[in-house]
């Protein structure tokens, strides 16, 4: 494989989809998702109904085929299979879609039952995500994760079983308690299941978690920096060994493994999400859904508008939140056609900045392209930082 | 008009905490000035931050009517003083507008440093002293030990000192005739040219400085046009009027009264305390002795945390300077920490009093560097500059001499604590000049100190190793030759100049290294590694490094984080706008501001 490859790209008019499910048996202690246990017994039907409402309402908006479809959490993978199957039929199936549209699942290896899988294997899906984070059990704990590594590593090979292909599992490093060696030991036995993809996520503390509270408290200690260092640096030697390659910050995949879904994101295509604070985007326009499920249902219900949010970006603000995110993609992306949909370029917007950036070797451009360099990659938030300080304002474009 | 032999003007002295304040309201309250209304403050500090130090910043006074035993009603004039070593000098200006004054010792405490200081200056001016003993009401006075310290420390006699209890009212008949006999009656001629004495002023609003005087010889009355002697400002007179507890108007203050003068003046300036009021029409040859121009010891660079407060700064500061002659201030600009004054004091709690005040009543949150000196420098061009900013100071090649403020400290403590104190003090750089016992158990130690020493947590340390028995009070003493330095703090070659400090070159490494190793905790990491260098001229004493930021990324990134993702670099782009530079290194000025506070 070359060292610089070619930027991924995907057709103009790629159309994503993002169904989310807001319901966990548990909320881990890291996390500030929207997302949490439900108390209500009749909820999550009650969800499924408006989420239906939702897909009909959009789907009379939306004049073209869905190219991928994604449906995270929260845990999916909570909803019965009868409800799974439901989700699916009256909510995703309606809308127009490509042939070979990817459809990814995001599951929790506490709650998949081979139910849920036969359900998935007579529907057009063709990824799992398998939030795993840890193959320790005393890391899982300290997450607050509800299952344990045996089910993990036996959920993997169920969704092998099913015939399901694309398999992505989620790890996580950084983490309290952990060391080099049990990270070594975790990607050891993950890539000994055989999975496609790799999403490898450095924890980030959100503030107001438990696990933040605690770490603040001295009640956790993380690993020091060098450490996580270190950690980033076993991860790449097993990406590289196992043929994996490192396409974006936090994720990997053998060749043409790729999530295109989240490419979607990366190089700024439209998206469209349904269900309690899904984010939505389409041209310079973006919105967001109320977050509270029960707010949600009752607004759908009763046919109130459910958009909590809406902004609509101006041409700087926009190409430099699609450099933010192409820079995010290991081999870069394809400035021109972002300069031509936002109708600006980088040069008018911050010239002086990429200069001095280029200048510095953390930028590079070539031809269409505009990737950060090996020694800009780690350090992509300086970078947008100061492309968005060195720009003119928004409001003067 | 009022004999001069039913007048007594006095004020009270004491360490602090020995119960000066009490005593004064509870001659208040015998003497009728104070009601019920007001009983429960003391009067004579009128500012909270007085009280909850338990200090008095500024003098005031107060007329009390008293009839005596004798029969005859007398005017007592208490003029209250300053009670802290930053303000000797008008200490000093107050004592001399008394006779007399009431040494106020407490029954457990005994003589301590201020007690010393202060009956050093009464006996400069010759007042005679009615010692009493306050606080005998408590399980561990011991008022025939004290009576002993009194004898041997002050050479006073104590054998008629008073037993008293302010707080509990006993005594205080006794007291007050104590004044009248043993203070004697002010003796001026009232047909002399004017001469009157300012001892404090206040700002008014309406009415401008209004002056405490004295009058030794002549008559005040409105309509005169009096001339200031020190400047030779002049002033038609508005008002004259006594102190009976708030201002009180008369037609006239007489020779030996104690009242004040309202006459237009615009500032201190106008009005300074020592300085001599005479007639214009009708002046005196000379000035009452002992005038002096007050100036302050100790610098430092006041700086708002949000620069938007500067001009909020500027007109605090002119506030405070209507009653703070002393208080001086010019505009200063930092690389550092961007625009503030260069504000000057009398002392270390002179200088905390304006930051508190400047934080309390103007709300203000600011910054304050490392407090300087005022170091005498003479360059090997010969020229002499008084630099009370190191990063003013000439580079060490120009230098032929540096000269640091010295005082003279007197220090008591129990005599078991003898052996800490020497140790303190050599460490301070300290010239012992001599030690005698205050009674069987307490010495007297006279040292002579560097200033710039007692600047750092001297105080603190002296109490803390004495477990809070030592006292303390210093005096200006004059300039010493000091093998001093000036230590630059860098980063990437840059002088930081509000880090920039002078110190004798054997503690130059100690602290430059520690202030490089704060800096280090401090700053944030950059994509380029940061040095940070303590240096004398170009030599570098001490160094640290900040490793490079290896690391800066968001490990998620998709649909519904990336509004709020591109907000927080939004916020990390505003904060880069706030930065400041040294050379290329972005600095927030929050680094630097908790680099200087953690060195107080």
């Amino acid at each position: 494989m070359p060292v610089m490859g070619h930027p991924l790209t995907l057709p103009s008019d790629h159309l994503g989809l993002y169904v989310h499910v807001p319901f966990c048996a548990r909320k881990c202690r890291y996390c500030d998702f929207p997302a949490g246990p439900c108390d209500d017994p009749t909820l999550p039907d009650r969800y499924l109904d408006a989420l239906a409402r939702e897909s009909a309402r959009r789907r009379s908006e939306i004049l073209r085929p869905l190219h991928s479809i994604f449906i995270g959490g929260g845990t999916p993978s909570l909803l019965s299979p009868g409800q799974l199957a439901r989700l699916w039929d009256t909510v995703i199936a309606p809308f127009p879609r490509i042939d070979d549209a990817e459809a990814t699942i995001e599951v929790n290896p506490g709650t998949l039952t081979i139910a849920h899988l036969e359900v998935l294997s007579t529907r057009p899906i063709t990824r799992v995500s398998l939030g795993v984070q840890s193959l320790q059990d005393d890391e899982l704990t300290q997450l607050g994760r509800i299952h344990s590594p045996q089910q993990a590593v036996e959920a993997v090979q169920a969704v092998h079983d099913a015939g399901i292909r694309q398999v992505n599992l989620d790890l996580m490093y950084g983490i309290p308690g952990q060391t080099v060696a049990s990270w070594a030991n975790t990607l050891e036995r993950a890539l000994a299941l055989h999975p496609t993809h790799l999403s490898c996520y450095a924890l980030i503390l959100e503030e107001g978690t438990p696990l933040a509270a605690q770490v603040t408290a001295g009640v956790f200690t993380l690993p020091s920096e060098d450490e996580v260092e270190m950690m980033g640096a076993v991860l790449d030697e097993y990406l590289a060994r196992a043929g994996f390659k490192q396409y974006e910050v936090s994720n990997a995949a053998l060749p043409g493994c790729h999530s295109r879904h989240n490419l979607g994101y990366w190089l700024g295509r439209d998206y469209l999400g349904l269900g309690a604070a899904a984010t939505s985007m389409l041209g310079a326009l973006r919105w967001r859904n109320r977050t509270e499920p029960v707010e949600y249902v009752t607004r759908i219900s009763a046919d109130l508008p459910v958009i909590a949010y809406c902004e609509r970006l101006a041409a700087a603000e926009r190409l430099l939140e699609r450099v933010m995110l192409g820079l995010r993609l290991r081999e870069g992306f394809d400035l021109a056609e972002a300069e031509r949909e936002c109708g600006v370029t980088l040069h008018e917007v911050a010239g002086t900045t990429v200069a001095a950036l280029t200048g510095e070797g953390l930028l590079m451009r070539e031809g269409v392209t505009l990737r950060l360099t090996s020694a800009g990659f780690p350090l992509a938030n300086q970078v947008v930082a100061r492309l968005m300080a060195g720009s003119i304002g928004h409001e003067d474009l | 008009m009022i004999k001069q032999s039913q007048i007594r003007n006095f004020c009270i002295i004491a360490h602090i905490d020995h119960g000066k304040s009490t005593l004064a309201d509870r001659l208040l309250e015998t003497t009728g000035v104070m009601n019920d209304r007001i009983k429960t403050e003391q009067i004579l500090d009128s500012m909270d931050l007085e009280r909850e130090r338990g200090i008095t910043i500024k003098a005031s006074a107060v007329a009390l009517t008293y009839r005596a035993k004798d029969g005859l009603d007398y005017e007592l004039n208490l003029i209250d003083t300053p009670g802290h070593v930053d303000f000797h000098y008008e200490v000093s200006r107050s004592l001399a507008a008394c006779e007399g004054a009431i040494l106020v010792v407490d029954a457990v405490q005994g003589v301590e440093a201020q007690t010393v200081a202060n009956t050093v200056l009464a006996n400069e001016q010759h007042l005679a002293l009615v010692p009493v003993i306050n606080k005998i009401d408590l399980p561990s006075a011991d008022p025939d030990r004290v009576r002993g310290e009194i004898e041997e420390a002050l050479a006073i006699p104590a054998d008629e000192a008073i037993a008293a209890s302010a707080k509990e009212g006993i005594g205080t008949d006794e007291i007050l005739e104590a004044i009248i006999k043993h203070i004697p009656a002010p003796q001026g001629d009232n047909d002399a040219p004017l001469q009157a004495m300012i001892f404090d002023s206040h700002y008014d609003p309406y009415r401008g400085i209004i002056a405490y005087v004295r009058v030794r010889n002549g008559i005040l009355r409105p309509g005169m046009r009096l001339r200031m002697m020190s400047s030779g400002k002049s002033f038609d007179v508005q008002e004259v009027g006594r102190f009976t507890l708030g201002m009180n108007p008369t037609d006239e203050l007489v020779a030996g009264e104690v009242g004040y003068v309202s006459a237009g003046m615009k500032s201190l300036d106008d009005s300074r305390v020592g300085d001599t009021i005479t007639d214009a029409a009708r002046p005196a040859l000379r000035p009452l002795p002992g005038f002096r121009d007050v100036k302050p010891m100790v610098f430092c660079g006041l700086y708002p945390t949000d620069s938007g407060d500067y001009p909020i700064l500027r007109e605090a500061l002119e506030k405070l300077q209507l009653n703070d002659a002393a208080l001086t201030f010019e505009p200063e600009t930092s690389t550092a920490l961007g625009f503030g004054f260069r504000a000057g004091f009398l002392g270390l709690l002179h200088m905390e009093i304006v930051q508190e005040r400047l934080e309390r009543e103007y709300n203000l949150d600011i910054v304050a560097t490392s407090p300087s000196v005022v170091y005498r420098v003479t360059t090997t061009a010969g020229e002499v500059m008084m630099v009370d900013n190191p990063a003013h100071l000439p580079p060490p090649q120009n230098i032929a001499r540096i000269e640091e403020p010295y005082v003279g400290a007197t220090i008591i403590v129990p005599s078991e604590y003898i052996g800490q104190c020497m140790e303190l003090a050599q460490e301070r750089r300290g010239i012992y000049k001599s030690m005698e016992y205050a009674g069987p158990k307490r010495v007297i130690m006279i040292y002579e100190l560097p200033l710039g020493e007692i600047l750092l947590d001297f105080f603190d340390q002296l109490k803390s190793r004495t477990r809070g028995y030592a006292s303390f009070d210093y005096e200006f003493v004059g300039n010493r030759e000091g093998d001093l330095v000036k230590v630059n703090i860098q980063v990437n070659g840059e002088v930081v100049d509000s880090l920039s400090f002078i110190t004798p070159r054997e503690r130059a490494y100690r602290r430059g290294s520690a202030m490089a190793r704060r800096l280090k905790e401090v700053l944030p990491r950059q994509m380029f590694e940061i040095r940070i260098q303590a240096a004398i001229g170009g030599k570098i004493i001490a160094a640290e490094s900040v490793r490079p930021m290896r690391k800066d990324v968001l490990a998620k990134c998709y649909g519904g984080d990336i509004t709020r993702k591109r907000k927080l670099l939004e916020k990390q782009k505003a904060g880069k706008k706030r930065m400041k530079s040294i050379g290329s290194v972005e600095v927030p000025q929050e680094a630097f501001m908790s680099v200087l506070r953690l060195e107080e």
